[in-house]
């Protein structure tokens, strides 16, 4: 069986709906008000998460693996500095 | 404000040392050049020196024919002088080039190196003027090394030529550079004067102002914060050309001016490009000080400890390069080892939650620039004593 190719995605399917329901719950205890915009910036976020982990596999599957590690970590990086952004925002209490 | 007695003893004893490093190393004899002359001609049979920095490179034992001439040439770099060996042959062409002596930073040197920018210089005629962008290939990040480096070829490459006796032409006064990063510098030293007057309502807004335009031209456009090399450079008395290094004396004139008549710090919050980058993510993060209170003198006096140990390196191997932990020319020229970017990327995302946790904590200029507030209130105590000591006439 190809884990490549459909399966995985089947996968990272699953993975973005818990990932999305648990989000979901943690800005529900929090008391986040969670307008669609903002839900889009965290789909954003979580999809450059995602693609720095995809480019590094890919890059080590291409014999490439420090170039796919000096990739993931700025992605990594954008990552945290984007995630921490979003954490405050989501923080502001809605006008 | 005054100065703790443990600071004015810590400066004191701190000139004092570096003073007597500064002679020590002086002192030191310098190594023989003669391998690195031997480099530019390996084809040579043997090579005998003959006046001063000169040497000549001979094809057979008998010194029947004269391959080349090799001369030393001098240059400023960044951190210094640079000196190169420029073999000339007969018909006063370049055939050899090695560098004699430099006190560059090794990623600078390294990437000139990668470049081929030697190799380009070999070929050239003893009358090329060899000036970047010109008749040599400059190279992005590292235009002082590079410059030096064909300043120094050209140099070498006259004396040499004179020597067969080829019409040499000593070059005028070097031209005034005066551009755009010296004009962006007087403007911004001109917003931060405006700004820091306490009856301006518009402070923040002019200091973002000035942090940003830093950020772009000083950090990302032009990489030339102020560094401990530079400062390192001047204790050692490799005082570069003003005509061709106005910025610094620019950067660091004014940086003196400022604290001596406003006791004022006109660069660090004002204009430093890697505080801005700081300031920056503080600003997405909700930046706080959060340095412990018990904890403050500690990390004070590590920092000066760091910066006193970094001087005294510099000054010991009379090479400012060796000095300069900084990691601005990893953020703003993407250059640098894999320790560096991790460095790099632990100060920035700190920085997110931590303000400033590089100048606070770790960056070298902090404790230079105490350094210069603790010396004008000493002269300036003096002075006032001095004064009321002297009856009125």
């Amino acid at each position: 069986m190809d884990l490549t190719g459909g399966p995985f995605w089947f996968l990272m399917g699953v993975v973005f709906v818990v990932v999305a329901s648990g989000f979901h719950v943690f800005a529900r205890d929090r008391g986040w008000v969670v307008t669609w915009w903002k839900a889009l910036l965290a789909v954003v976020w979580y999809a450059i998460l995602s693609t720095s982990f995809f480019a590094w596999g890919t890059l080590i599957g291409e014999n490439e693996a420090s170039a796919g590690l000096k990739l993931f970590l700025i992605g990594l990086f954008i990552s945290i500095v984007f995630g921490v952004a979003l954490i405050r925002l989501m923080a502001r209490p809605a006008r | 404000m005054n100065q703790p007695k443990s600071d004015r003893i810590f400066a004191l004893g701190a000139l004092i040392l570096i003073a007597v490093v500064w002679i020590v190393s002086a002192a030191r004899t310098q190594g023989d050049l003669m391998p690195v002359v031997r480099a530019t001609i390996p084809k040579a049979d043997h090579i005998t020196k003959q006046d001063g920095d000169l040497y000549a490179a001979w094809a057979e034992p008998d010194e029947a024919d004269l391959l080349a001439r090799i001369a030393i040439g001098s240059a400023d770099g960044y951190g210094g002088p640079l000196r190169m060996a420029v073999a000339v042959d007969p018909a006063g062409v370049v055939i050899g080039v090695v560098i004699a002596d430099d006190k560059e930073t090794p990623a600078w040197m390294g990437r000139v190196l990668d470049s081929g920018l030697l190799k380009s210089l070999i070929g050239k005629s003893y009358g090329d003027s060899l000036i970047l962008g010109d008749d040599v290939d400059g190279v992005t990040g590292a235009t002082y090394t590079a410059r030096a480096m064909a300043q120094a070829t050209a140099a070498g490459g006259r004396d040499a030529a004179a020597a067969f006796g080829h019409p040499v032409e000593e070059p005028g006064p070097p031209t005034i550079v005066f551009g755009p990063p010296e004009i962006v510098l007087i403007l911004l030293f001109a917003i931060g004067f405006v700004g820091h007057q306490s009856r301006f309502p518009y402070t923040k807004q002019l200091r973002w102002l000035s942090m940003i335009t830093g950020l772009i031209v000083i950090g990302f456009l032009y990489n030339s914060p102020v560094t401990i090399a530079y400062i390192t450079k001047l204790v050692l008395g490799y005082w570069p050309a003003w005509q061709t290094n106005l910025y610094w004396y620019f950067l660091i004139g004014g940086i003196l001016f400022v604290f001596t008549v406003d006791n004022k710090n006109p660069y660090c919050q004002w204009c430093c490009p890697f505080g801005a980058a700081q300031d920056c993510m503080g600003a997405i993060g909700g930046a706080k000080t959060r340095t412990p209170v018990r904890f403050q003198r500690l990390l004070i006096w590590l920092q000066r400890i760091l910066t006193l140990a970094a001087i005294l390196l510099g000054v010991w191997f009379r090479n400012p390069g060796v000095a300069s932990y900084e990691l601005f020319g990893t953020l703003f020229e993407v250059l640098g080892s894999s320790v560096q970017f991790a460095a790099l990327g632990l100060v920035l995302i700190a920085a997110l939650f931590i303000k400033r946790p590089w100048c606070n904590y770790l960056c070298p200029i902090r404790p230079v620039t105490d350094l210069i507030r603790l010396i004008r209130q000493m002269v300036k105590e003096r002075w006032q004593q001095a004064t009321q000591r002297t009856p009125a006439a």
